[in-house]
Formats: structure tokens, sequence, C-alpha cells
């Protein structure tokens, strides 16, 4: 039974290298419908990676055009050595760290009269399932869950940025260690390092904030809120 | 890779310590993150669960850092703009139509948008010009054309000189010793008949003016002309062909 999964697994994953393969070997064409495809397929995980990688995510349209465009030049020199998914999150990823630059050195300084907005960012309605609460939360509760998200979403904003890309690859796009390696183009050790590090930093500022509302969701025993320190890695 | 010893802590252990970590649990607190990927081989991963079973500091950390994961696969993906799918197909089509167009694509799309334009403006202007200027031409012959006045004027071209015609006999060659042309300013009456003659250049010898005076007496002219009536005349004469003695 269970080799016989594995077959199916293996059989799945063959189907799907051939399927990508005829795609780029479309997109190398420059057939405008395969670009299409690409686009609904992957415009909205990559948006959401630029998103969570830049400084100021208004910037997110924008530059996942950036990611398209430069997806269309230069894919003839996409060779097959990696994935074309993760090939598209380096980029992505590549272009968010030119933004930040960009950032850090003409906007930073700006002051805007408009106090960001502490909302959900996403404007839906919620879904219970995708919370960790039960069915059936009270109004309060999916006001709580709101605030935690927004609370994470900020979190994670604060984490350096090696660190953040690393978790935002493994947690939320559900990249292997082996493939966040590829994107970012570090061995395993350093995405294990990265990841662990990102990891007990999201924590400690989970941790902070949660003391800061009198909340002990993320304390732990031995955590103290002024104790953290994260260390951005050396690149 | 040298698999990880984990071992489990004896609860008065900890009490013994407070809630100082053994080096027991710092080695587990630092595979937590291998562990909540499932990323430890069954060995580790028994061990590991077999210690936070024995020691609830420990239990309470990978609690709180469950917690963060749990918190994090409850976000949700940003709100895309509607229009993002739209937006970056157009960008792609038109970063693809700017990549193919030839350099006759291009020169069509600048004739349709600027030069025919351009060109229906100078064609009516160059057409409004000519019918200006015919109009003009036409009006100013029509009105104010000059007068035929030709036919009032005193014909300069009524006075004419004398013009040999030919020679009463054969001609001769004068033959004389210089090599050089005898050039005459001879006078014709109105019969056309030489009266009189001067040698203006060439030999004057008595022997060459003999020929020249038979050669002349022998010539016939068409006399000078005033208004039509013959009159005497000067008319110069110029021998070239001159036989050399000798």
């Amino acid at each position: 039974m269970q080799a016989g999964t594995r077959m199916a697994d293996v059989a799945s994953a063959i189907g799907i290298r051939t399927e990508e393969a005829s795609l780029v070997a479309e997109l190398k064409a420059g057939s405008e419908e395969a670009f299409g495809r690409l686009i609904a397929q992957y415009h909205q995980p990559i948006y959401s990676l630029v998103s969570r990688s830049l400084n100021d995510p208004a910037d997110a349209a924008d530059i996942t055009q950036e990611v398209f465009i430069k997806v269309f030049r230069s894919i003839r020199g996409f060779n097959g050595d990696a994935s074309l998914r993760t090939w598209l999150y380096r980029i992505a990823l590549h272009e968010a760290s030119n933004q930040r630059r960009w950032w850090s050195r003409h906007k930073r300084q700006e002051i805007t009269i408009d106090a960001p907005a502490e909302s959900d960012e996403t404007g839906e309605s919620f879904s219970l399932g995708s919370t960790l609460t039960h069915q059936g939360d009270s109004p309060f509760d999916q006001a709580a869950q709101s605030e935690l998200r927004v609370q994470v979403e900020a979190c994670l904003r604060e984490l350096p940025d090696a660190f953040r890309a690393v978790v935002v690859l493994r947690e939320l796009e559900g990249f292997s260690y082996e493939e966040i390696a590829e994107i970012l183009d570090v061995n395993i050790g350093t995405v294990k390092s990265r990841l662990t590090r990102g990891r007990a930093g999201l924590r400690a500022l989970l941790g902070e904030a949660a003391a800061q509302r009198g909340s002990s969701r993320f304390m732990s025993p031995g955590h103290t809120p002024m104790n953290r320190t994260i260390v951005e890695p050396a690149r | 890779m040298t698999p990880k010893i984990f071992r489990p802590v004896n609860p008065e252990q900890h009490q013994s310590i407070g809630i100082q970590s053994t080096a027991g649990c710092q080695s587990v607190r630092a595979s937590f993150s291998d562990y909540l990927d499932g990323a430890v081989s069954g060995h580790e991963m028994y061990a590991i669960n077999a210690h936070l079973e024995s020691c609830p500091p420990c239990k309470d950390e990978f609690s709180s850092w469950r917690k963060m994961q749990h918190a994090l696969t409850s976000l949700r993906p940003p709100k895309v703009p509607d229009d993002m799918a739209l937006r970056l197909r157009v960008a792609v089509s038109q970063l693809k139509a700017k990549q193919e167009s030839r350099w006759s694509d291009r020169f069509a799309v600048q004739w349709d948008n600027a030069i025919r334009p351009l060109l229906i403006q100078a064609s009516a202007g160059f057409a409004g010009t000519i019918v200006l200027v015919g109009s003009m031409i036409l009006l100013l012959g029509m009105v104010a054309a000059p007068q035929a006045v030709m036919a009032n004027d005193v014909p300069l071209g009524e006075m004419t000189s004398p013009r040999y015609l030919y020679s009463a006999a054969n001609e001769r060659p004068i033959v004389t010793g210089q090599d050089t042309t005898i050039v005459i300013d001879a006078s014709v009456n109105a019969k056309g008949q030489v009266y009189d003659y001067k040698i203006v250049s060439g030999p004057e010898s008595a022997e060459v003016q003999h020929q020249v005076a038979e050669q002349l007496m022998l010539s016939v002219f068409e006399p000078a002309r005033v208004f039509g009536a013959p009159v005497r005349g000067r008319v110069i004469i110029t021998f070239a062909g001159i036989s050399v003695r000798g």
C-alpha cells in the first residue's frame, strides 16, 4: 500500500515536471497564453512574498510587476537547473531586496501625515477554519484573532531580512530546506540556522508584544520581554 | 551526521536548580526548529519527545514555539489588488509587442500616427497654394495683360549691309609670296558692284592688287538696303585660301 502511494507520488512529480517543462518551452517561445497561465498561477504567491519582504507593502504591486517583467525578459536564460517556482521566488526576493535597499536610501526619511491604520489587511471576513480557534468563535474571539494576525505580521516585519525570508519561505510558502537553499543560494546548514534564529526571534517578539498586552500566549517560563537579541546574520 | 544525545531529565533535578536549564535542555531547545519541521531522525525525535515529557520548562518552551508556528499559519495572504493579474498581462503584452515590432511595423505606426495626418494637411496646403497662384496668374492675364505693341514699332532690322552673292567667273586663288590672309574694305554701290576698295591687311604689291581687283570686279553683291531701298554700303572681305608660291 505504501509502495503504491510512493509510486503515485513519483508519477505525480514526473507529471508536474513534464507539465512545467512544457510551460517553460511555451514561455521561451514567447507565448502570451503561457504567460497568462504563469501569471494566473503565481501572481498571488509572488505578491504575498514581495509584500512581506518589503518595508512598505504599498510597493508590492509595482515590484510584483517588475518580477514578471524580469521573468519575461530572462526566461530564455532559464536552464531548468532549478524548478520554475524556485526560480520565480529567487527573482522575487532579489527584486524585493533591491527595493528594500532603495527604500532605506530614499523613503525612510519621509514622514507621512497619514498614520498607518491598524486593521486587517485583507479586509475579508474571517475564515474560522484557518484560525487556531474552534468553530463557533464569538465576535470577540474573531476580533482577537484579527488583532493577533496584525500583531504577527508586525512582528514578522521586525525580523531582520535574512531571517524573515527564510521564515516566510518555510512557514508561509511551504518550501523545503533544499528549495530555500536554492532560492537564497546558500547551503542547507545556513537555512537551518537562519530558520532557528528567525523562529526564536519571532517568538521573542511575539512574547514581548503579548507581555505588553498582558497576554501569556507566547510567553514561556524562561522568557522575559527585555532579553531578546536578534542579531542579523553576516551577508 | 552525529546523532545528538537527549537525556530525559528528572523533575527533582529542575527543582534543585530552579528554572535554570541543563546542558540537555539547551541541546533540546536548539533542536526545536528542526523538531517542528520533523527534520530530525526517528531516534532523535524519540529522545526529544522523552525529554519534553520529563522536563516541564522545555515543554512550555516548545509549546510557545508551536503557538508561534500556529500563529504564522493563521496568517492569510495579503489581498492582491483586483486588477493585478490583468495589469501583469498588459505589461507583458506591451513588452512583447515592443520587442517583436519590426522597423516596418514601427514605420507603419509612425505613418498612421504622425505622417499621414501631416501629409493630408501638407497636401491640402499645396493644392490651396496652386489654386491661389493659378487664380492670380489667370486674373493678371485677363485684366492686366500687356498690349501687343510689336505692330506699331519701327523694325530695327530694316537696315542691312552688303552681302556677297556669287562670282561671275570661276574663282581663282590669289597667288602671293606670303602665307597670310588678306582683309579688304570694299565699297558696294546700289547695284551690288564694287566701285572702290582698300587693302586693310596683307601684301599690297601690284601683283596682289591686280588679282584682288580682278576678283572684286567679277563678284556680285546684294547691295545694302535701308527700309528695302538699295543704297551704297561697305563690306569687309577676307581672302583666307591663298596659294603660296614656291
